[in-house]
Formats: structure tokens, sequence, C-alpha cells
């Protein structure tokens, strides 16, 4: 700087810079600084003016000095960029004043102002600039520093407005564009360990952006500037100016702290923060809780951003407005689709909790958002809902309609915004936005939990997302809705003071299972998951090929359907934990272990039963429920596969006993119970020839079509066989009479009152639907796995009787079932029984013998 | 410098990890890999289909050291993975001609 005035605005401008510092230091906001900064450098702009281009702040006429950009807003940070417009009228002034602007511009770069200088006439502001968007955009912040006032006003009023109403859809479609791609190199989310807090989603950007977009909303209206902020949803519009002020302390905090203009909040940058108390005050210094208030501030600045681009933008390409339009073809009685954003038809029936709820499953349902006015209703609803204080199983059955849904994870972040979430699981609160601060965990427990939701309902085959032998299992499961509550509390612990958050989020699960009155067996399952969601991490880390490993994890898991569910839940959630955390090579020896466990389950049934001398947690847990079983109990229990104790709930156990007890009253016994959409019968009776055949005849004669069963013995010969069926021509959901004479058949057969055969006619003229899916006949022997039988493993095309066919052919052959399990996937029957001769394992011989009698039996 | 590659078992990465920073080697790179030496696969029958696993996860190390630590490091390494079976993996050991920290370009072991 060479004159003399350079000086004086040196001194001016570091003295300016380090008392609003002071003052930062002081009062921790960034508000000040800014409005300080802004007026600092307008005063170095109007002295710089009058020396070098006119006395007069007014003069000289066609020639202005416009601040635009964050500078035009009044907004500066410490050391963020000052942009100014020299706006001429024609190309004379700007031509005349050349060496002044240059000048100027020098001085300015001289006190190391990072300076973005551009000079134009009032033409080239009225044009699109395509390949600098963000000029035209800038104009938007448009304010005068010094010079003409008509000329500013001239651009103000006429050419920003002429342009932006000229432009509007290609400037919003730029705008867009430019900033999606933005989120988008930021993986579309707010979640990352050392966040830009600027440029990342949910960062200051996502508010100019949105205020950017609310000013371009504003001019389709009314042709004019407008208020952005009135075009804020109302929901948002007072968070949104919370997190935008937080957000400008801390850009001010990591400005002075590394003295540039740097915006990343470093791992370091985050200690520091929190123990300045920059922008929160929320007591103690603990990084975590001032991160949790971060994420908070993301979060509400990201749904801003989505909100302003989803109302403002217009459809990109008709293949997109097919789609929307396609969308409007989901409207209900109660809801509308339009543009893939959910309106409600009826507002004022949101009082009532049904409809309220159905709105976030029907959300669920179609991935859509909710429009703003939706947004507004719902939150002017709640009170009233709360209010109403739903019973535990009211809530239960809300939320489980939402977890079940493809897009659940969308609903339930839409509902823990909205405050709805709450209504039906206040104990998820807790975790809302909490930071596990351990360079591992990238995203808060909340959203780490829906991810994991996510990721279940991703892997879900119809979704054919990239074919991972894992995603058989989701279609396989009885029970996805436990699944995903054990997902949603599997980390609710994590939000007490403790190491050890399984425990507590057992203790948890509990409660809410309990509250929510599910049936015990439900209670246990999902306390189990939550339980052991580590466990098969842990195995990970083992030597997975060890048979021991394998064993100890299955005596563990205890049941195919237990190991399935907890295998499913450990890859949601170790894929949720950061993006890289579940690698193919992880996700393969997840899938192994699987494989060796499930194996070992489906084939060491025989080996490992029970027996009174030792410890077993469940019957001791039975004995204490129901003591006047005493010696019923054990003599019962004696010999039977320890896989019986895993797959039945203690109560059903004990009705067990009891039907047991009756056999010398009547020797076969039926319970038959309504499950979701099928039907399970249980028989218990003494072993006999042919006894499991003539059972899956039965079935089949009243053309029930068996999805499950399996079959078991004791010591005593006492057999306990279940079969889970649906009942294809509703015989027995249509006419409750009829389940007695259902039960009543099956003794009559077994008891030779009716032959089988007089059944099996009625169904003679029923006909078969063709396949769908063909599945080869697949028969494998395994002669290693079980030291007392041998284990038949045997897959064919599902088909009515099919279970009764096989059976049948084992009776002919001699071969007596000691265990059955059977199971349906698709149009895929996967039968596995343990066979044995005269008290032994079958020899080469028979295994051939029989193996062509059962292929001949299943081509017929 | 020596470079030394491990080829272990995953489930002896802990203990492996622990004996190193036990002699103050405390910077390596640990990668999830597949393969097989002698120690062939084997298959599993699963719902009528066949799966073979044929390549079996492993961990490979990689660590760039001062020769004088070579002998050590490889003790370590053994203590931590040795069970005397089949597929407990190898170590390979490679000479080195110069390493370079980008952020300063120190040189050679200052580099290390």
């Amino acid at each position: 700087m060479t004159s003399g005035i350079a000086q004086s605005l040196k001194a001016e401008y570091v003295a300016g810079s380090e008392r609003l510092r002071l003052e930062f230091e002081e009062t921790r906001s960034g508000r000040s600084v800014h409005q300080g900064r802004t007026a600092l450098v307008d005063s170095l702009a109007h002295q710089l003016w009058r020396h070098h281009i006119n006395p007069d702040l007014s003069s000289p006429a066609g020639f202005a000095l416009v601040a635009i950009g964050g500078y035009g807003r009044g907004v500066l940070s410490p050391y963020s960029d000052v942009d100014l417009l020299f706006l001429s009228d024609g190309e004379a002034p700007a031509a005349a004043y050349k060496d002044a602007i240059r000048a100027m511009c020098q001085d300015l770069w001289d006190l190391r102002l990072r300076l973005s200088p551009t000079t134009r006439t009032l033409d080239d502001c009225d044009r699109l600039h395509r390949d600098n968007p963000e000029f035209n955009i800038s104009l938007l912040d448009c304010r005068l520093l010094a010079g003409d006032y008509g000329l500013f006003r001239r651009l103000h009023d006429q050419i920003i407005p002429r342009s932006v109403l000229r432009d509007w859809q290609e400037l919003v479609l730029l705008l867009a564009e430019v900033n999606e791609a933005r989120h988008h190199q930021a993986g579309d989310t707010f979640f990352h360990l050392e966040p830009n807090i600027k440029d990342a989603p949910g960062g200051l950007r996502d508010y100019n952006v949105s205020n950017w977009l609310a000013l371009l909303n504003g001019f389709s209206r009314v042709r004019d500037w407008t208020n952005a902020s009135d075009y804020f949803p109302a929901s948002l519009r007072d968070r949104a100016q919370e997190a935008k002020d937080f957000l400008v302390s801390v850009r001010c905090f990591l400005h002075y702290r590394s003295g540039r203009d740097d915006n990343q909040l470093s791992w370091e940058a985050q200690q520091a923060a929190a123990e300045a108390h920059i922008g929160y005050d929320g007591g103690a210094a603990d990084p975590a809780e001032w991160m949790r208030y971060y994420y908070r501030q993301a979060r509400v600045l990201n749904r801003l951003f989505a909100t302003m681009v989803d109302e403002v933008v217009p459809a990109r390409s008709s293949l997109f407005q097919q789609f929307q339009n396609w969308r409007a073809r989901l409207s209900t009685d109660e809801f509308s689709c339009v543009n893939g954003r959910v309106f409600l038809q009826q507002p004022s029936a949101l009082i009532s909790p049904d409809n309220f709820f159905n709105c976030f499953e029907f959300v669920a349902q179609h991935g859509l958002k909710l429009a703003a006015s939706t947004d507004v209703r719902i939150e002017q609803a709640l009170p009233a809902v709360a209010a109403m204080h739903l019973t535990g199983p009211q809530r239960w059955a809300a939320l489980r309609k939402v977890l079940v849904r493809s897009h659940a994870a969308n609903a339930l972040r839409i509902m823990q915004e909205l405050g709805a979430l709450g209504l039906l699981l206040p104990e998820f609160r807790a975790v809302e936005s909490l930071v596990i601060r351990d360079f591992y965990h990238r995203y808060t427990v909340d959203e780490h939990t829906f991810r994991a939701i996510d990721s279940i309902h991703n892997l879900h085959p119809a979704k054919k997302n990239g074919g991972h032998s894992l995603a058989d299992l989701v279609d396989e499961i009885e029970r996805p809705d436990l699944l995903i509550l054990a997902l949603l509390l599997h980390d609710l612990g994590k939000a007490k003071p403790d190491d050890d958050h399984v425990s507590a989020s057992l203790e948890v699960a509990m409660k809410v299972c309990r509250t929510f009155e599910l049936p015990p067996e439900d209670e246990e399952m999902v306390c189990f998951l939550v339980a052991y969601h580590l466990d098969l991490s842990s195995v990970m880390r083992r030597d997975i090929f060890d048979p021991e490993t394998i064993h100890t994890l299955a005596k563990r898991v205890g049941s195919p359907e237990r190991l399935k569910m907890l295998t499913l839940m450990t890859y949601a959630d170790i894929g949720a934990v950061n993006p890289t955390a579940l690698s193919p090579w992880k996700a393969e020896n997840l899938w192994r272990v699987y494989l060796s466990t499930a194996n070992y389950l489906n084939r060491s049934v025989d080996d490992d039963r029970f027996h009174s001398a030792g410890h077993d947690e469940q019957v001791a847990r039975i004995r204490l429920l129901a003591p006047q079983l005493g010696r019923r109990l054990r003599d019962f229990l004696e010999g039977l596969p320890q896989r019986y104790l895993g797959m039945h709930a203690a109560d059903e156990i004990i009705q067990h006993v009891e039907m047991a007890a009756q056999l010398k009253a009547s020797s076969v016994q039926t319970q038959l119970k309504r499950l979701r959409g099928d039907f399970a019968l249980t028989v218990i009776t003494q072993d006999r020839p042919a006894l499991f055949a003539t059972l899956a005849g039965v079935l089949a004669g009243w053309g029930m079509n068996i999805l499950k069963a399996d079959a078991f013995s004791n010591d005593s010969g006492t057999v306990v066989d279940r079969f889970v069926f649906t009942d294809r021509f509703h015989t027995l959901e249509m006419n409750v009479q009829e389940w007695d004479r259902f039960r009543n058949s099956f003794s009559d057969v077994l008891n030779g009152v009716v032959p089988l055969e007089q059944l099996a006619r009625k169904r003679a003229g029923s006909a078969a639907k063709p396949p769908k899916v063909k599945v080869d006949t697949s028969i494998n022997f395994d002669q290693e796995s079980s030291s007392h039988s041998t284990v038949i493993e045997v897959v064919a095309q599902d088909r009515s009787g099919l279970l009764h066919r096989i059976a049948a052919v084992f009776a002919e052959c001699g071969c007596n079932i000691e265990v059955a399990l059977i199971d349906t996937e698709g149009e895929m029957a996967i039968d596995t029984f343990y066979l044995r001769i005269a008290g032994r394992k079958l020899v080469d011989e028979e295994c051939a013998q029989l193996k062509g009698a059962l292929e001949m039996e299943l081509e017929s | 410098m020596t470079k030394l590659e491990a080829v272990i078992q995953p489930s002896k990465l802990d203990a492996v990890k622990e004996a190193l920073l036990a002699i103050g080697i405390d910077g390596l790179t640990v990668l999830e890999v597949r393969g097989h030496g002698r120690q062939k696969g084997h298959t599993e029958f699963y719902r009528g289909r066949e799966y073979s696993v044929d390549l079996l996860p492993k961990i490979k190390l990689e660590i760039v050291l001062r020769d004088e630590v070579v002998d050590d490091v490889v003790k370590a390494i053994l203590g931590a993975s040795q069970t005397g079976k089949i597929g407990d993996g190898k170590i390979f050991l490679s000479r080195i001609d110069e390493a370079i920290r980008i952020r300063n370009e120190e040189r050679g072991t200052d580099a290390l």
C-alpha cells in the first residue's frame, strides 16, 4: 500500500479485527462478529471509494460498488471471502475507472482481505451465467456500498426480478443440481466424524441455499422481493434460525482457532469448542454432548434444505414427472399423494390415533415424504393424541404397522422429527442424536438404529439388492416385526452412563415388551436378540472353522429361527456403524458362521438330548412357573432333544406336559392354535409305526398345506409332533365348528376308526396349481453328524401331500423317524429327517434303496 | 530396512497386535484377505445347495521395520499366532530400498 491512507486503514483494520476477536472470546457470539466485521469492511470500502473513485459516497453517476454473496448478506466470518461487484451502466464507466478499481482492490488485498472482485454492466447482470450460476445467485444478496443509488435500484428493482422470473426454472434447477452434487460428494449424510460445517449436508451452505430457494419461490409467487424465511416451513423457521446462529458461532471459532478460512470441525476442534462452550452452554464441557447438539442443528438444516428443494424445485424430466404421477395413484380416502408428498384428505381426522399413525404407515409403505402442510397438521394434532394416553398394546399395534413396511426407517425418522415416535416409544428419546465419540461409530445412536432397520428392509430379496446369500434369510424368518423391534431397542442402553450397554439395553427392552404386553414367546425372542446382539461379532473374531466355536454358538442360540434372526441383526448392526464397517470379507464370514451353525443345529439334534442330571436354565424357570408339575416335567423332558426346549416357550412346554398326562385317558392329544395367517397343530401321543406319515396324511386329507413341522420323541416313547400349515380352503377359518371335527379326525385315523384313504379321497379331485418356480429334487445322506441316526435332507418342489408321501416311503422301507425338521421356502420344501432301522443307522445299501424309492415317489 | 508381510488367522489379530505393541511396534497395515495354502477348504451343503469354502478368510499384516528389530517382531508374531496346526499362516521378509515420509520428505529409517 503506497498511499498515506493505507497506513491508517491497516491500523484501523488490525485494531478492529482484534477488538472483534476479543469480543468473541468473551461473548462467543458469531452473529456479533458478523455484524462487526461487515461494518469494519464497509468502513474500509467507503474510505477507499472516497480515496480512489469519488470523494462523494453517492457518486459518480452510472457507477456503483455493491456487496454481494455473504458480504452482501452482512455475514462475514473472520477469514471468509469478501465479494464485491463494481457495477457499471454500460462499458464506459467501468473503462473510465479501470485503474481506480485496480488500485482499490490492491489496497484491500494488501490488508489481507480475501477479496473476490468482479466488474459487470447492468446487461451482464441481466443474463443467466450458465457456467457460473453462483454469480446470479450472489446477486440475490446485493447491498449498495457506494456510488449511484439510482443505478443500484435499477439492478435491485428491475434487472434481478426480471432475469430471475425469465430464467426461474433453469436457475432453480442449476442451484439444486450444484447443491445436490455437493451433498452427494459428502455421502448424502450430515453424519461425518469431522464435518465441514460450511459445505457438508446440514452445514451453513444448506441454510443459504434454502434462503435462496425461498427467495426464488417468493419471486415466482408475488413477482417481487419477499422475506425469504416467510417461505420456510413454519415448523422449521425458528429452529433453522437457531441452528444457523449456532453454526455461525462455530465457524467464527474455527476461523480464529486456525487463523484462516478453516471450516473443518476436526476431532481436536470439537474438544476445544466443547471446552469453550461455543454456541451451546450445556453444562459439562463434554465433546460428545457438544457434538450431539451439533448433530441436532445439522439435522434441522439438512431437513430445511431437503424440504425447500422438494417444495421449490420443479420436476426435472418427464420420466421423473411420470413417476410422481404414478405415485398419485397411491392416494386413498385418508391421504392424497401429490408429487411424492402426502397430503391429508381430512386434516381434522388426525385427532384419532388410528388416523394419526396410519399416516406414518402410509409413508413407511410407499417411501413418501410429508407435505409441509401435513407436517404442520401433525404437529398441531400431537398434543391431542398424546392426551389420549394409548395403552401399551395400542402403541405396539401402531408401531408394528410401521416397522414391517419396507420404508420403515424413513417413516421413523419423520416420526422422530415430529415427536410422534416419542408417543409410542418414549424410551427412544434418550438416544436422539446421541454421539458415540470413538472414531468408529460414524452415526449417532438414533441414526445408526434407523440405518440398521433400513439395511434389513433393503436386504429383502424383493428389492434385489446385491443378491447376497443373507437376503434369503429375510424371507425365511417368521417374525420380521420382532427383529425390527429388537433393532429399534438394541442400543437404547447407550443412553445410560454405563460401560455395559447390552445389559442396560436389555433392561429397557424387557420394560418395553411388558408395556406392549407382548406374549411371553415374543418377549423372549426380542430380549434374546438384544442380549446377544454382539455375540456373532465376537464369534467372527475367533476361528470360525473350529467346530468348538460353532458348537458353543449353536448351544447358546438354541434354534435355527433364533440363529437366522441373530445373523440378520448382526449384519444390520455392523453395516450401520460406518459405511465401510461391513466389508464383503466380513459379510462372507458372517454367512459362513451362519451356514456352519445352521447345519450343526439341524444335524446334531439327535445327539443333544435333555437329561435331568444336567442343569438347564429354562427347565429351572418352568419349575418355578409350574411347581405342580413335579416329576411329570422331568419324565416328559427326559430324552427329548434340547432343540425342543429351544423351540418352545415355557408356557407351551407346560401345556405339553399337561397334555402328556392325559394320554392314559385319551391316547391322542391335540392342540390347535391360530397363528398370524396360519395354524399350528400339536399332537402328543405314543410312538407307533408310520405315525408321522399318518398325521401328514390327515392334514393333506383336509387340504392343509404344511409349511413347517417338527417331530421329537422322549425316552419313554412319547412323541411331540407340531405342524404349521395354511388352511388353503379356509375350512377352519370360516367354520369354527369344524375345529373339533378336525382335531378328532387325527385320533379317529390313528385309532383305526376312520381309514386314512377315506379322508384322502375327499381332496382327490382338487386340482393342484402348476408351480411358479421349478425346484429340482435333491436327496443327501449324512452319516457323520449324528452318532445314532442317519440324517437325510430332502429338497423338493413343494406340493400338496408331499410330506405324507415322503414319510410313507420311510415307513415302507422300515425306517423310524427319530426327529423330523420340516421347512418351506417359497416353492421349495426342505425336509430333514433322522432315521433309524431297528435302532441303528442305515447301511449304505439301505440308503441307496431308500433314495431310489424316494426318487420314484417324488417323480410320479 | 525390511518389509514384513504376515498372513495369519483372523482370530489371532488381537493377540498379534498386543504382542507387537508390547515390543514398541505401534504402526501396521491390516488387510482382510482370502486364500489358501496347503490348508485347502471344505464343502458345506445347505438346503440342497453346495457351498464350497475353497478360499479361507485370513488377515495380512504389512510392516516396514528397521533391520535390528526384525527378529524381535518375527518372534512376537510367532508367539502370538502359532497353534501348530495347518492354517497358522506365513511370514515373508523382503528388503526395502528407501522410505519417504510425504509430509516432510524425511528419508530412510527416519521416515518409518
